[in-house]
């Protein structure tokens, strides 16, 4: 199945591409998924979170794919970008989201060409940048996440999510499954279930507060999220019975870190996060934390469809393209993998 | 302090409470933003500029009281909100710049809401001919020669029948391009027995030095990139490829070029409209501004003040007024504003009452009253009748000290100084606490002194004070707050016996805040010792307060 017919299978209607890491090959999937809507006849929304489609990586200097769209694509993006877009581009409306680009515009292609897209900067502003590209009659928009930002793929933002990643995201073969896995493994983290600790986690999350649940009851704890107070928060936890803790913001390294450190108290705790988006933690400590005994539950999924894979890192090293498709779909195996730059049909088994 | 005729600006302006009014102002769009902040008062001898001002104000506020005028003002307001700030591209086009297309997509919105609004407006003849933008078909005709009626903006072929015939050309020859080269790589395919990637490349292991060498002869192949496993090569272009790439390069200059045409003609065009576009703008901003003040007028339930001639002597008068900025905040706590009343006329008018009694609030008020008055807008008060004046300065009793190096007395004086008006002024000054952050006695005299001279000037000062002389002093008029004069002993004591410690809505039950003017011997003691027994002073130290009160008054 073509990784278009994958997206229409799942009937959603946004999707975001976002990287393990620079070079996972994002812009080529996303020209691959521009290429088969074209032929499909699907009217394609495209932003990024972030810059992205410029001739040359602001990092390593290399040359990168440039994103290539065709008449009639609807474009979330700077006014600064359009001068550098070849495209002949009709502009249709202002959202009022600036950026240092400029504001963001709802442009759509007259003539196909060559684009450099700068959407909003926040993830709540991207939401409503879809809407609005759907408003205007595109029927799947798609979403460029930006260096190292996973936070297009919340489900607060988009519906459904792909996986980039590559000989770029570690320094063996190793290390690059361990990462995809890992992040692969938050995005099927247990969702908590309908009830009241539900109920009372997503008005926590809703209102930035952190809630303890014990036996004893609910009480909000005196901070304002886990960033900086990792330690404070861990005292206040109970190491002789199991708990509850909603962390409206991220659940990091450091919450986790300070958990670990106290005797019993990972076994006891379970944390819970809006989304996987929210989780910042090496695969490291995150498996240190799941041996110890230490759970997490999410109040909403991120519903991955695919992973794509470049079996090349700009630094030179590659490995056999067929033979590193193949392993990391063993790997993620029921997860569809694509290596794009090869097929637009998934990697069989 | 702030400079004549200006806005109250800095202490004055804080203490007023202009900064709540323009806050609560809140222009719709950035024109009527900057017009705001650029709201200057009328001066003395402006009184029938301002009554056209007010007006105007009159007449959006009876359209606001009709269901249908108030569906179309709220809808001017919500077109208003959308508008983008174009003026810093008006000028661009005014120098001769050439706009951005992101530019002409702005002007291009704007003008469809400048329509939008001023077809609304067109149902009444006196709002239209106030505040209508001037018709600018002619300009929206050039933006949309397409017809669309969309306020989109795309720089299309309609501009230019050169740029449609280059367009057509780009289309036509990357579609032979896109045709030779899909021929050319099923070509090289079948000779070599290899598959292009989707990146159209094809990879060849190192270790197949053979093929390797074979591509490389072959000049149809370039080496791309390379891996430690693998060569990669892309497809070298046919020679009509080429040429097509060269003239799919050349059409696609002459696209910009002629682009760039179109843009410099559509700018040119736009610098012949700079001043309708400028009045356009000019005529929008002060429709918000004044829909503005009409709509906090209503929230306010404010009413037109009455503005004195010119040729009258000074004069203010407010009855059952209110400042809403202190109202608003008593109402969030429950407790409700108590209207005031008060007139004025040349000369020194003091307060005295109670404290906590309301002195400074009334204070405050007349402040503010005569500024908004003066700003050409509604007054929140049952009624008004004002002077203009050429200055409007309070000096309030908390001096921020420290900022100045000057001591609370320091800073007060030195205030005092430069606010004392100067011969001939029409001023309203208002002094809250004067000289009481000094000893009494001496503080007194200046306080006296300062009546004094005051009494001399054209203009009208209003004052706050505890000294009891300056009630006596002949012709200052006094104004007392009822305060707790009327609350009996057995009301206090079964108030106190309820309250907590500064349980200010018990104290605001009892405490009666409208202003009496009264003669110097009617005056009554400022019962500042039972407002502080109320407060949560101990009862010990009260009552030795009251008994020291009694040897002094022995003596």
């Amino acid at each position: 199945m073509r990784l278009l017919e994958l997206i229409d299978s799942a009937k959603v209607c946004s999707v975001s591409v976002v990287g393990l890491a620079k070079n996972a090959g994002k812009t080529v999937a996303l020209n691959s998924l521009i290429r088969q809507a074209a032929q499909a006849g699907v009217a394609l929304g495209l932003s990024s979170i972030g810059y992205d489609g410029e001739k040359i990586d602001l990092v390593s200097r290399l040359p990168k794919p440039r994103i290539e769209v065709v008449e009639g694509t609807i474009l979330a993006t700077a006014s600064g970008t359009l001068e550098r877009s070849t495209a002949a581009l009709e502009i249709l409306a202002a959202t009022g989201f600036v950026t240092a680009l400029g504001e963001v515009l709802l442009v759509r292609t007259r003539e196909s060409g060559y684009v450099e897209i700068a959407g909003p900067d926040s993830c709540g502003e991207m939401q409503k940048c879809i809407g609005l590209m759907l408003k205007l009659g595109c029927q799947l928009a798609l979403i460029d996440g930006a260096l190292d930002r996973v936070g297009s793929a919340s489900p607060a933002v988009t519906e459904a999510a792909i996986l980039a990643t590559g000989a770029v995201a570690g320094g063996s073969m190793r290390q690059i499954l361990m990462r995809t896995l890992h992040f692969v493994s938050l995005c099927s983290l247990p969702k908590l279930s309908e009830g009241a600790r539900r109920a009372a986690a997503v008005r926590a999350t809703l209102a930035g507060q952190l809630l303890l649940s014990t036996s004893q009851g609910e009480r909000v704890l005196p901070f304002a999220s886990a960033l900086g107070h990792a330690a404070a928060i861990a005292d206040c936890l109970p190491r002789d019975e199991e708990f509850a803790l909603v962390v409206p913001g991220a659940v990091n390294e450091s919450l986790l870190g300070e958990i670990m450190q106290r005797p019993r108290l990972a076994r006891q705790a379970l944390l819970i996060s809006a989304d996987p988006t929210h989780i910042f933690a090496t695969p490291e400590v995150w498996q240190k934390y799941r041996a110890l005994g230490g759970r997490v539950a999410v109040l909403e999924q991120v519903r991955l469809l695919a992973a794509t894979v470049n079996p090349t890192a700009p630094s030179g090293k590659a490995y056999e393209p067929r033979q590193f498709a193949a392993e990391i779909a063993a790997s993620l195996a029921p997860l569809p993998v694509y290596d794009l730059f090869d097929s637009d049909q998934a990697v069989c088994l | 302090m702030y400079q004549k005729g200006d806005v109250p600006v800095g202490e004055s302006c804080d203490v007023l409470g202009l900064p709540y009014f323009f806050a609560c102002l809140a222009p719709a769009s950035p024109y009527g933003k900057s017009q705001a902040a650029r709201l200057v008062p009328f001066k003395p001898g402006e009184e029938q500029a301002l009554e056209a001002e007010l007006n105007a104000l009159g007449l959006v506020l009876a359209q606001l009281a009709e269901p249908a005028g108030e569906g179309r003002l709220l809808k001017i307001r919500h077109y208003l909100g959308q508008l983008p700030d174009w003026r810093e591209h008006l000028y661009r086009v005014a120098a001769g710049g050439v706009l951005l297309d992101a530019e002409f997509f702005m002007l291009k919105q704007s003008l469809f809401f400048f329509d939008a609004i001023r077809q609304l407006l067109a149902s009444d003849k006196e709002l239209a001919s106030d505040f209508s933008p001037p018709c600018l078909l002619g300009l929206w005709q050039l933006l949309d020669p397409e017809e669309t009626g969309s306020p989109s903006f795309y720089l299309g072929d309609a501009y230019s029948p050169r740029l449609g015939e280059v367009r057509a050309l780009l289309r036509e020859t990357r579609k032979k391009l896109a045709g030779l080269a899909a021929l050319g790589q099923q070509e090289a395919e079948k000779i070599f027995a290899l598959k292009f990637n989707l990146a159209g490349e094809v990879a060849v292991p190192r270790h197949a030095a053979a093929l390797r060498e074979q591509l490389e002869n072959s000049g149809r192949f370039l080496p791309s990139r390379e891996t430690y496993t693998e060569l990669y090569y892309t497809r070298k272009a046919a020679p009509s490829e080429a040429l097509l790439t060269v003239e799919l390069a050349q059409l696609k200059k002459l696209e910009n070029e002629e682009e760039d045409k179109v843009r410099h003609f559509l700018s040119h065009e736009l610098k012949q409209s700079v001043a309708a576009l400028s009045l356009a703008i000019e005529r929008l901003a002060r429709l918000d501004l004044v829909l503005s003040k009409a709509l906090l007028a209503r929230r306010w339930q404010a009413t037109r003040p009455h503005i004195a001639p010119h040729d009258e002597p000074l004069h203010f008068t407010m009855h059952l007024a209110r400042h809403p900025q202190v109202a608003d905040d008593l109402l969030a706590r429950g407790l409700g504003f108590t209207p005031t009343s008060l007139e004025l006329s040349p000369g020194v008018a003091i307060i005295t009452g109670a404290n906590m009694g309301g002195k400074t609030v009334a204070l405050r008020t007349v402040g503010l009253l005569a500024s908004l008055a003066a700003l050409g807008m509604y007054v929140p008060a049952a009624y008004c009748r004002t002077s203009l004046f050429s200055s409007t300065t309070m000096l309030a009793g908390e001096y921020r000290a420290s900022l100045t190096g000057l001591s609370r007395f320091g800073h007060e004086i030195v205030n005092l100084s430069q606010a004392l008006p100067q011969f001939g002024d029409r001023a309203l000054l208002l002094i809250d606490e004067l000289a009481s952050s000094t000893n009494p006695r001496e503080g007194s005299a200046i306080a006296q002194a300062v009546v004094l001279h005051l009494q001399c000037a054209p203009s009208i000062t209003l004052l706050t004070t505890h000294y009891d002389r300056l009630a006596h002093q002949e012709g200052v008029t006094h104004w007392q707050v009822a305060g707790l004069c009327l609350v009996t002993e057995e009301a206090l004591r079964e108030a106190l016996s309820q309250a907590r410690p500064e349980s200010l809505s018990q104290l605001s039950q009892l405490m009666d805040y409208r202003l009496h003017r009264v003669a110097a011997a009617e005056a009554h003691s400022q019962e500042a010792i039972r407002v502080a027994r109320f407060l949560g002073l101990p009862e010990s130290i009260v009552a030795r307060a009251l008994a020291l009160l009694e040897m002094k008054g022995e003596e």
